[in-house]
């Protein structure tokens, strides 16, 4: 469309390649410099560290008068990432969007929020549940979905790669997710519903329904999940 | 990014879209709505706004007072997306020193507008790209007395046309948004009594600091200004204006029937004391009537360069009052008579 917008993406890509000191790194999709996937290492101390993320990132036409549109294409647990569809909660990313703000700098802002939530505005409203009932167990899940889901990445992939890369990358290291753990929930709180002849991913789902974690277990009777189980 | 029509249908609740998909929502009527408005219109009659509110009785008898208790004939609209205010006082601004048509002046603002950049510059905003949306602005003050043959002079419909190039607009209304950041940021000692918290944004309570006011509510594309924007950045242009403010809120309240004792005789119509002289009996009636328009004034006190005329104000939105001509400005478009 401009001249100005593309002047200004190219000028953007160059500046993030040329920083090595931040840790983001943008790479394009295709031919496009509107279709780009920016990575960033998790920020230290937070349950993410260690893990490399990807995003994907659209330059929309009206850029930058309009907001980078920006999705996680590695899973994350997070209440204000999909824990689904990658989709973001973040002010600017919406109605705070402002022209100043760049790639490089809506990255740095994306790496921010993983180390701190806003549970109150979720994205993922049941892992905002656990993040405010338990905030140990809560980093335990999300540091349990950065060693699976955010190792693997090495550098910025296109999307479509992506599933099929980390499958790969964590079947040669040998490590195979559990359902139950990627749901924050415990092995033997499954398996004791589990041991009662009820099928593994129904326990999973249910417990996962009822937040069956951390210290809101007690809160949760036997009786109400056999109840959800059996449907009544 | 799914868009909106895949998860949208007339059957869809709306509490069962995520927080992401109503904005998306919202954006897009908001788009729709005002999609086929121009940035800044051609000056329409006054009449129409009339037409407009023809069933709103509180709205229309202020408009009726503005076109019979001051000279103003009529609007020149600015796009309802929020960003109405700088898109309204660029233009105005720009107009006025086309209009004013003096050399030693265009020249005094043409450098007072390129010191404004280092108000940016102090502020801490990253000068590569702020330097592209002052751009815009220098290229269109630099089209008035120019010296080079081969720039095209700027007049008052390239003027109309340059501020409907998304590109320039926006361009201009984001330098505006900055310089009143920068001006706030630079002077929040001054400016920080003034902010007040709003409910929506500020969940926490408490007023909010200069620096969270400034992102959320100046540097953020589509957030209105309110006063101490429009005051920021008056005073970091020199520029005065004045704002007639087109609501409800302001009317004075209905006094209950039951409060009046019998006998006594109402203030209105022949009521209340003569005054004597006509001006000052037409500035009695002025604020005794209950559909006087609020203005006030933002006035640059000391240095003032110059002065940008009316912005009416509804709720939430700015548009330019368009003066009727004076005898010592000929030159100034009368839509009235152009309309026919």
């Amino acid at each position: 469309m401009s001249e100005a917008r593309l002047r200004r993406v190219n000028k953007e890509i160059a500046d993030c390649q040329n920083d090595k000191a931040s840790g983001i790194l943008i790479a394009l999709v295709d031919d496009s410099p509107f279709h780009l996937v920016g990575t960033f290492p998790g920020p230290e101390n937070s349950p993410y560290e260690g893990g490399n993320f990807d995003v994907d990132i659209v330059v929309p036409d009206g850029y930058p008068f309009q907001p980078i549109k920006m999705k996680f294409i590695t899973k994350v647990y997070h209440p204000n990432v999909s824990s689904q569809s990658g989709a973001i909660c973040l002010d600017i990313l919406k109605d705070q969007w402002t022209p100043i703000l760049t790639l490089k700098s809506t990255l740095m802002s994306l790496r921010s929020l993983l180390c701190s939530p806003e549970p109150n505005d979720p994205q993922d409203a049941e892992v905002a549940k656990h993040y405010l009932s338990d905030r140990a167990d809560f980093e335990r899940t999300a540091r349990y979905w950065t060693e699976i889901y955010a190792n693997g990445s090495e550098s910025a992939r296109p999307p479509n790669a992506d599933d099929d890369a980390a499958a790969l990358a964590r079947r040669k290291k040998g490590v195979k997710e559990d359902p139950a753990l990627v749901a924050g929930l415990k092995l033997e709180h499954v398996e004791q519903f589990v041991n009662m002849g009820f099928e593994r991913n129904a326990v999973i789902d249910v417990l996962k329904r009822l937040n069956y974690r951390g210290a809101n277990v007690r809160n949760v009777t036997d009786d109400r999940v056999v109840n959800e189980l059996l449907g009544i | 990014m799914s868009s909106v029509q895949e998860y949208v249908t007339p059957e869809t609740e709306l509490d069962s879209l995520s927080d992401a998909q109503r904005h998306a929502l919202a954006q897009k009527i908001k788009d729709e709505q005002t999609a086929n408005q121009p940035l800044i219109s051609p000056i329409e009659p006054i009449e129409l706004l009339e037409k407009e509110y023809e069933d709103n009785p509180g709205f229309l008898g202020k408009i009726k007072w503005l076109k019979e208790e001051t000279r103003f004939i009529g609007i020149r609209r600015a796009r309802g997306d929020g960003d109405c205010f700088y898109r309204a006082f660029g233009f105005a601004f720009i107009l006025k020193i086309l209009r004013m048509n003096d050399r030693p002046l265009h020249h005094f603002v043409v450098k007072h507008v390129e010191s404004t950049l280092s108000l940016l510059k102090q502020a801490g905003f990253d000068e590569s790209v702020y330097l592209d949306f002052y751009d815009p602005l220098k290229k269109l003050l630099s089209r008035m007395h120019s010296t080079d043959p081969e720039t095209k002079e700027l007049n008052e419909q390239l003027l109309i046309e340059a501020f409907n190039e998304p590109e320039i607009s926006n361009s201009i209304v984001v330098y505006l948004r900055l310089l009143t950041s920068a001006f706030l940021k630079l002077n929040k000692d001054e400016y920080t009594p003034f902010l007040f918290s709003l409910e929506d944004d500020f969940s926490s309570g408490g007023p909010p600091t200069m620096e969270q006011f400034c992102s959320n509510q100046v540097e953020a594309i589509g957030k209105e200004a309110d006063h101490v924007q429009i005051t920021a950045l008056s005073k970091a242009l020199k520029t005065s204006l004045d704002v007639a403010y087109l609501s409800r809120a302001n009317a004075p309240p209905e006094t209950p029937a039951s409060e009046m004792l019998e006998g006594e005789v109402s203030l209105g119509e022949g009521g209340g004391v003569a005054i004597p002289g006509e001006d000052a009996e037409a500035r009695r009636a002025a604020r005794e009537n209950p559909d006087r328009c609020d203005i006030v004034r933002f006035e640059v006190e000391g240095g003032q360069m110059m002065e940008i005329g009316t912005m009416l104000l509804r709720p939430g939105h700015y548009d330019l009052l368009v003066d009727a001509p004076s005898p010592a400005s000929p030159e100034v478009e009368i839509p009235a008579v152009s309309a026919s």
